[in-house]
């Protein structure tokens, strides 16, 4: 199964890479109600690139950014963040390395309620033990508007304001990878753009590295590359997409699944 | 509605385990209560039948009245009566027992009885042979055979051999307490006279008791009318006796079945605070369900009833289990009590319908009354709700001005009340007063818990870093919730505190009230000349005596007007310091070399006054008057001499070793100077220690009653906890991918649940302290002054024990909760 326009087979990295999957298999359940969610993806995730996943719902993208991200086992194969195999860890080394190395955005629940803007950008480091560096921390705030908004609870922030406090946080750290998961899933178009603006240039700018499910083309159409994933199989990628790009791609495989 | 009560039911039966725990703890309580009380109903009952059975009518001596004796005629003529097979007079008085420690023993005739069984040798079979208990037998060494010496009440001793010993345990009316048995003529000797206070008829077979009754109601009737200003005694059937009689026993009971219920009572309160807040949570757990009802047509009225009636299904289940668990308790409490000899005996199991019925009531209704203001919210709930993806988040809720107003009044109107009812020793203010204040605590707790868990959480903050910081917030981010929490565990923590520092207070004030009454642990006295030396010396040897002083007496004429001689006391000065318990409060440390003291009625009598001058004897003295002096005129030692008399030895006063118990001392004293004329023991020091015993061991059995509500406070915590857990599911989850390891998760869940623990605790220590101590003073102000004792190393328990249940109490939910998966977690809508 090989989408043939604008697509380039295989994914041999010019650069190092960020992260990357050795036949990842996930199953869940067992027996005749097992699920396999993921069915041997190999796959590269370049440094310093914008990497959109896409698939139909069920087509496993979330589980393959989860695994990556080091939130959950896979049942066999290996995931490496940079040359560090985070399948042969414990769950505390994984721990540890995530919150040093890996840096998220969710779709919802983003942020802890009971703590200040401020408070929610600054918790992995604090649990990391390490103190913030003032002009990168200075710099992420005000490119992100966040300023006049440190001192509020979420519960005080619009949801675009809460994107972009979840947004600090993963960037604060400086991680390898940041690990996006429907960003924007909650927000409406033009706060959508904003944030999706401020990711890609943290990638072209800053030098950082994001890996982004999403289900919405205009989203993907943000990445430096889209990796296509249906029935938990890689089926293929789009480098430098548009929106077109990414919609016939898209359609051709809800095509072949029907 | 039905169905989704009980599908609700079914599907979260998780999360109901521990508010059933919290009813099951209460209902057990109250039932266990119930029964406890039933089965000493129950056993009273029997033993006062067994007492009584073989007889078909009894005669009682009436209680008052001048003349109370039924007159020996009265034996005589009943005997002859149609109807009646035998009679057994029985006459009761109080004798002393020599090597006995314990003042006045019963004694009474012997009859052949099953409630009296013999344990060796055989019933009196003369005028001089005795029975006694086995609890007489054990403190004066006695067996068949040995020679007992008894004081009866005219003063003269008796001396007369054991030929038998009995085990009371089986008797109504003598178990649990000394008892010597002799034959009639004995005991008349005994008693002084030849009345009666009892008489037991037997019947012929096939003779009906009322007939029995009424013929020997004529008889005795006749016999008494012959002595003038005789109290008509009673004539009963043996069963209707027994009904009287256990009426009478069982007044007693009932006050402790009320004390048993009133810490029943707390328990259940505590029980409602632990339900109220789990409904709380779980209805805000199920907002999406409950908005989707309401989306699918479900009135406000069938929410409210839905969830009450998930309250009462969890209420009627939990007290059923309860009451299993209640008499199972008691049964354990009766089996093993059963096997002590103790005035409240607990042999059959007494199980009523009544003892079923109000334990399944009262914890339902507090389960349904608990759950109205949860009921009350779910009606709330918005059909809106429904579509809303997630709760709104950072519901602060604030104290209302108007609830801290409140607060503030019944606090402080309740303390002034409080603290005025101690100062007047008016516990009928001072009850109230700290119930009011109490409650203003309760009330106000929504404001003072957060604030405190803030402060005692800078500890956590700066030791454990951001999980010490999580675990602070999240104690604090509903605030009722972190209230409801705490004040469960502060309502018992401050009641145990109070009964501590009140009942030790109370024990110090009484000490002191104690020592100053009876300086001296013990004292000999005897004919005058009986204590010679070598006596002395035996006492001084006695195993558990310290030390001994000896008193002098002489007769002397005191002041300067004439008059008869008194009887002076001389005391040792040097020595006497070293066989007092508390020198500064007697009037027997006041005597120096020089100064005399007397009492106030017979300064009066001879015109001295207070630091005047007057004579002893020849010696000039200074006079020192006292209002309740040891003895009516004291001196020193030497000053006798000086003045001229020759002092005669006197009082013997006796230091027992710390640590000894006093009871067998004095027996043994007894024992060592039985042949001593005119030898009498005295002290205070059983009596001290008895004391002591009682406020222990009243102590550890309230400790133990409250210890109930604590333990169900402490489940209350647990479940606060395990539910916020499974309501934060997503944000640990959160967490968790940001870098919070599991040990840290557990952790923070940890210190959050000790936060709340401790708080309570430190709470209710602060409250209990004053409350206990007010009341101490309330209770006891007026006799002697309270001294504030605080039991530290007891209120250190209290907070440690707190702070390690707490902590385990948060194992099993921080547990689940560090335990998934974050991604699993995460993936949860």
């Amino acid at each position: 199964m090989t989408i043939t326009a604008g697509l380039r087979s295989g994914s041999t990295a010019t650069t190092g890479s960020a992260a990357r999957t050795v036949d990842l298999v996930k199953v869940y359940g067992s027996g005749a109600a097992a699920v396999r969610a993921l069915d041997g993806v190999t796959v590269d995730f370049v440094a310093g690139q914008f990497t959109a996943i896409m698939g139909p719902s069920g087509s496993g993208k979330s589980t393959l950014m989860h695994c990556v991200a080091g939130l959950d086992t896979p049942t066999s194969g290996h995931v490496f963040l940079g040359d560090t195999e985070l399948t042969r860890m414990s769950d505390k080394a994984i721990t540890l390395t995530r919150r040093k190395r890996v840096g998220f955005v969710f779709q919802a629940f983003n942020l802890l309620p009971m703590l200040t803007a401020e408070q929610n950008i600054l918790l992995p480091l604090k649990l990391a033990g390490h103190r913030p560096d003032p002009d990168w921390y200075a710099a992420v705030v005000d490119t992100l508007g966040l300023r006049d908004r440190l001192g509020h609870r979420p519960g005080e922030l619009s949801g675009g304001q809460q994107q972009r406090v979840a947004a600090a946080r993963a960037l604060v750290t400086r991680p390898d990878v940041i690990v996006a998961d429907e960003p924007t899933g909650a927000l409406d178009r033009a706060t959508s753009a904003e944030l999706l603006t401020f990711l890609a240039r943290s990638v072209a700018d800053l030098g950082q590295t994001v890996v982004m499910v999403t289900h919405d083309p205009m989203a993907a159409a943000y990445a430096d590359r889209v990796v296509l994933l249906a029935d938990g199989r890689l089926v293929g990628e789009l480098v430098d997409p548009t929106n077109d790009s990414v919609l016939d791609a898209m359609r051709e495989l809800s095509a072949q699944g029907a | 509605m039905l169905q989704v009560t009980l599908g609700s039911l079914r599907t979260s039966t998780r999360r109901y385990a521990a508010t059933a725990l919290a009813i099951v703890l209460g209902v057990g309580f109250v039932a266990a209560t119930l029964v406890v009380s039933a089965t000493l109903g129950a056993s009273v009952r029997a033993r006062i039948t067994d007492d009584l059975a073989r007889y078909a009518v009894v005669v009682t001596a009436a209680t008052d009245g001048p003349n109370q004796t039924i007159p020996a005629s009265a034996l005589v003529a009943v005997s002859g009566r149609g109807g009646v097979a035998g009679v057994e007079g029985t006459v009761t008085t109080h004798v002393r027992i020599a090597g006995s420690a314990e003042n006045l023993t019963a004694a009474t005739t012997w009859h052949q009885t099953p409630t009296l069984r013999t344990v060796s040798g055989a019933g009196p079979a003369s005028a001089d042979q005795v029975v006694v208990s086995t609890s007489i037998a054990t403190r004066a060494g006695l067996a068949p055979g040995s020679p007992i010496t008894v004081t009866d009440a005219s003063g003269t001793d008796r001396h007369l051999t054991v030929s038998g010993v009995v085990d009371t345990s089986g008797s109504g009316r003598f178990s649990g307490r000394g008892l010597l048995l002799a034959t009639p003529a004995t005991m008349a000797t005994l008693s002084g006279s030849t009345g009666l206070d009892q008489l037991g008829v037997v019947g012929r077979p096939g003779v009906d008791d009322a007939a029995v009754r009424d013929s020997v109601a004529t008889s005795v009737a006749a016999s008494v009318a012959a002595f003038p200003n005789a109290a008509p005694p009673t004539v009963r059937t043996g069963a209707d006796e027994a009904d009287s009689r256990v009426k009478d026993a069982l007044k007693g009971t009932e006050s402790l079945t009320f004390f048993l219920l009133a810490f029943a009572a707390v328990a259940l309160f505590v029980s409602a605070l632990v339900i109220a807040n789990t409904f709380a949570i779980l209805v805000a757990q199920r907002v999406h369900q409950l908005a989707l009802l309401r989306c699918v047509g479900a009135t406000r009225r069938q929410v409210f009833g839905s969830v009450l009636l998930e309250s009462a299904a969890i209420g009627v289940g939990g007290s059923a289990v309860g009451v299993g668990l209640g008499i199972g308790a008691a049964a354990v409490v009766s089996a093993v009590s059963g096997r002590f000899d103790t005035p409240f005996p607990l042999q059959q199991l007494g199980i009523s319908a009544f003892s079923i019925v109000l334990p399944i009531l009262a914890g339902t209704l507090v389960t349904v009354i608990a759950a109205l203001f949860p009921a009350l919210g779910a009606t709330r709930v918005a059909p809106l709700a429904a579509l809303r993806s997630e709760a709104p988040a950072s519901t602060r809720t604030r104290a209302g001005f108007v609830r801290l107003v409140v607060a503030t009044v019944l606090f402080v109107g309740g303390t002034a009340g409080l603290v005025l009812g101690a100062r007047a020793g008016q516990l009928a203010i001072a009850i109230p007063g700290g119930m009011v204040s109490f409650v203003g605590v309760l009330v106000g707790a929504v404001a003072v818990i957060p604030a405190l868990v803030r402060v005692v959480g800078k500890i956590p903050r700066r030791l454990a870093g951001i999980p010490g910081d999580l675990a602070v917030e999240n104690a604090v981010r509903k605030p009722s919730r972190a209230a409801a929490t705490s004040s469960a565990l502060l309502v018992g923590v401050t009641l145990i505190t109070m009964m501590s520092v009140a009942a030790v207070s109370a024990q110090g004030a009484i000490e002191q009230y104690l020592s100053a009454r009876y300086p001296v642990d013990a004292q000999v006295t005897a004919v005058e000349g009986a204590l010679t030396a070598k006596v002395i010396a035996a006492v001084g040897r006695t195993d558990g005596v310290a030390r001994t002083v000896t008193l002098t007496r002489a007769d002397l004429r005191v002041g300067t007007g004439g008059g008869a001689p008194e009887s002076v006391v001389g005391v040792p000065t040097d020595t006497i310091g070293s066989v007092l318990r508390s020198d500064a409060q007697t009037s027997l440390a006041l005597v120096r070399p020089g100064t005399i003291v007397v009492a106030g009625f017979v300064a009066g009598e001879h015109g001295l006054t207070d630091g005047g001058r007057t004579l002893l004897g020849s010696r000039p003295v200074t006079v020192h008057v006292v209002e309740q002096p040891f003895a009516p005129v004291m001196a020193a030692t030497s000053d006798l001499a000086a003045a001229g008399a020759t002092p005669q030895t006197g009082t013997l006063l006796v230091r027992l070793s710390d640590g000894s118990d006093p009871g067998p001392v004095l027996d043994r004293l007894g024992v060592s100077l039985s042949g001593v004329q005119g030898v009498s023991v005295d002290g205070a020091a059983p009596q001290r220690v008895e004391f002591q015993g009682i406020v222990d061991v009243v102590l550890l059995i309230v400790t133990g009653l409250l210890a109930v509500a604590v333990l169900i406070a402490l489940v209350g915590v647990g479940n606060t906890l395990a539910l916020s857990v499974l309501e934060r599911a997503r944000e640990s989850a959160l967490l968790r991918a940001l870098g919070l390891t599991r040990g840290q998760l557990r952790g923070s869940l940890g210190i959050e649940a000790a936060l709340l623990a401790v708080v309570g605790a430190l709470l209710g220590t602060l409250l209990g302290v004053g409350y206990g101590y007010a009341g101490a003073t309330a209770l006891l102000g007026a006799i002697a002054p309270v001294p504030l004792v605080i039991p530290w190393s007891r209120l250190l328990l209290v907070v440690v024990i707190a702070l390690v249940a707490g902590v385990a109490a948060a194992w099993l939910p921080s547990r689940r909760a560090a335990r998934v998966a974050p991604a699993t977690a995460l993936a949860i809508e």
